[in-house]
């Protein structure tokens, strides 16, 4: 049975939609990152979960029980904000524990309940402070402890780690992944960060204007992306999208610049594909003038005009060429995509479905 | 030029301050140590005559029991009436804006014209208060005829003054409680009483302990309401220090004594303070 079921779940501010029919099912243990940028109805997915925004039609089950209209305290979810939402005025300690009190557990619990958290998180020493006295990153492990602590049927993160900086929000990336595969519960968490999405998830929702894109692991959406919106928001450096012709075989990029086209493609207009890691440097492809050179230390970017297209190659350290050379790059059949230009869907062909 | 900018900026007020403010305070102060029959007689060194002179009358004992009592029920008065109409006008609903606006306005009467209004309002035969009343068959009320009503009176038509300030003041405060919190409380469990008490009030606190010492300190030192209404009466019922040394000194040109009971208020003032702030520091909050 999944632990959350949101069935054509919609959310509407007057006339605008702000979230258009989502269906989820997520399984317990499972980490479920909901990815779009801003705007996109994430965060008012997940609010209509937590319960904070009433749901305008559509269902939600949480545990196999209809949760629809009930009040957060009644979902048997926590949720960790991205201001953390810390209470000033009170301890770490009644922070944590707040939540327990106003359920009306015994003291004796709270107590064992809130020590349990703070050891997993290692706030331990923190617990008699104010949250005035905290650095950012302590602020985060509380309001995951104050999540942690109510031991709920699902957690709620609402781009948590986007007020950390850059290298500490990697250290607690991990750790919440860590701490998600230890706890084994059912997970949802929105971020715009693709990064995040791509090394936390377990599948990953794309969204975009209020509308679903795709729904799949992170190898799948970075494979297989269903539309030309996905290609290019998964993935860093972005995939390069290029209009271009199918003809013969070949995509056609202009007069005599090629790349391969997957077997099966059908001729004509199309938006091609491919991700800059895939358009190596090889002797023999196409032409690139090289406009720009990105060191990254073990990688090279190379930012150029490929056929009157701008376009990025990656590969692993270069720093044999200059800008204005000319190098020649090409890509595997295998890693080009297809997408309609006027909808953005992805094209099949013949190695696919 | 800057390098005078801020001294210039600071004598004006300090010069403004000694002339205004602390000149004619201590002026007051050095009054009530003579003897000062009338406004033209020329003062006499009494030491502190007047002094033992007020503290040994019962007149003044009653007048700061009463202005105690004046002031403290209108302030918790105006404080958990103004918080409830900023809780009330903070929720969204069809007119609030204007609402707010109304809501505002008590503040910016002149005290006499709301005094008079009031005045006329429970007039004993043309009054809109009184008629309605009868009208509606119940008995009428003597505003300012027993000792207990006018008490009453006077404290009403404060907190229809006043209440607005709170009102505003912490309506403001509530537009800085991030709503993060409440959804946080909302998901932890809390109800909107628990909500109020262990977010909205915590976080408003500091605009709180402000709001109750203004308050506080305008209303003990509140001259024009009493004096417009009661005047002091019935047989001294509304009578408070403001009234008693302005009774003294300008009606029965006891000047002196008239100071020194205006001293001692500052002194009650400024030890009331001061025991505040012990209680409810403003800064750090523990």
């Amino acid at each position: 049975m999944a632990e959350v079921s949101i069935r054509k779940m919609r959310k509407t501010f007057g006339k605008v939609v702000a979230v258009e029919g989502v269906d989820l099912e997520v399984a317990k243990g499972e980490l479920i990152v909901l990815l779009g940028p801003s705007g996109c109805g994430k965060s008012t997915t997940l609010r209509m979960v937590a319960g904070l925004e009433s749901i305008s039609s559509g269902q939600l089950l949480i545990e196999g029980r209809d949760v629809t209209s009930l009040e957060p305290k009644d979902r048997d979810i926590a949720m960790v904000f991205q201001n953390y939402a810390l209470y000033p005025h009170k301890t770490i300690h009644a922070n944590m524990a707040f939540g327990l009190k106003m359920r009306g557990m015994p003291a004796a619990e709270i107590a064992r309940r809130v020590d349990d958290a703070a050891r997993m998180l290692d706030i331990t020493h923190l617990l008699d402070r104010k949250p005035g006295q905290l650095s950012g990153g302590q602020m985060q492990r509380v309001a995951l402890g104050r999540a942690l602590v109510r031991d709920p049927a699902v957690f709620l993160l609402d781009e948590p780690l986007s007020n950390l900086d850059a290298k500490l929000r990697a250290r607690m990336r991990e750790e919440i992944a860590l701490l998600q595969r230890r706890i084994g519960k059912a997970m949802l968490y929105v971020t715009h960060d693709q990064t995040e999405a791509m090394t936390l998830a377990d599948r990953i929702v794309i969204m975009r204007d209020g509308k679903v894109q795709q729904i799949g692991s992170p190898l799948e959406v970075y494979d297989r992306p269903a539309n030309a919106f996905v290609a290019g928001f998964i993935g860093s450096p972005e995939m390069n999208l290029i209009e271009a012709e199918v003809a013969g075989g070949r995509l056609v990029l202009s007069d005599g610049v090629y790349l391969p086209a997957p077997s099966g493609a059908a001729d004509g207009p199309v938006l091609a594909g491919v991700r800059p890691e895939a358009l190596v440097p090889t002797p023999g492809g196409a032409s690139l003038q090289v406009q720009g050179i990105e060191q990254l230390g073990s990688q090279t970017l190379f930012i150029g005009d490929l056929g009157g297209h701008r376009v990025r190659s990656m590969t692993g350290r270069r720093d044999d060429i200059a800008i204005n050379e000319t190098i020649t790059v090409a890509a595997p059949e295998a890693a080009i995509h297809l997408f309609d230009r006027d909808s953005g869907e992805r094209l099949a062909t013949a190695g696919e479905g | 030029m800057t390098r005078w900018l801020l001294p210039g900026f600071l004598a004006v007020g300090v010069v403004a301050t000694l002339v205004l403010i602390v000149g004619p305070a201590l002026y007051a102060v050095s009054l009530s140590f003579y003897e000062i029959p009338s406004l033209t007689a020329d003062p006499v060194w009494a030491g502190f005559a007047n002094y033992a002179e007020v503290l040994g009358s019962g007149e003044f004992w009653s007048a700061l029991w009463n202005g105690i009592v004046y002031a403290g029920l209108a302030i918790i008065l105006q404080v958990v009436l103004g918080i409830g109409f900023a809780l009330l006008l903070n929720q969204p609903f069809f007119g609030r804006a204007l609402l707010r606006g109304i809501a505002f306005l008590p503040y910016l009467l002149p005290t006499v014209i709301a005094v008079l209004v009031f005045k006329w309002m429970v007039d004993g035969s043309l009054g809109i208060v009184t008629i309605t009343m009868d009208d509606l068959g119940l008995p009428p009320i003597y505003w300012f005829e027993t000792e207990t009503a006018s008490m009453v009176s006077v404290i009403l038509i404060s907190v229809w003054l006043w209440t607005p300030f709170v009102t505003t003041t912490f309506l403001a405060g509530l537009q800085t409680v991030p709503t993060q919190l409440y959804e946080a409380a909302r998901v932890d469990g809390a109800g909107p009483v628990r909500r109020f008490f262990h977010v909205t009030l915590p976080s408003l606190r500091p605009i709180l302990t402000v709001i109750i010492l203004l308050r506080g300190v305008w209303m003990f030192n509140k001259f024009d309401v009493i004096w417009l209404t009661t005047g002091g009466g019935p047989l001294g019922a509304t009578e408070h220090l403001p009234v008693l040394s302005y009774r003294m000194a300008f009606k029965l040109y006891d000047i002196g004594s008239g100071a020194a009971v205006a001293t001692l208020s500052f002194f009650v003032l400024m030890i009331a303070v001061t025991v505040y702030f012990r209680v409810f520091p403003i800064e750090g909050g523990k």
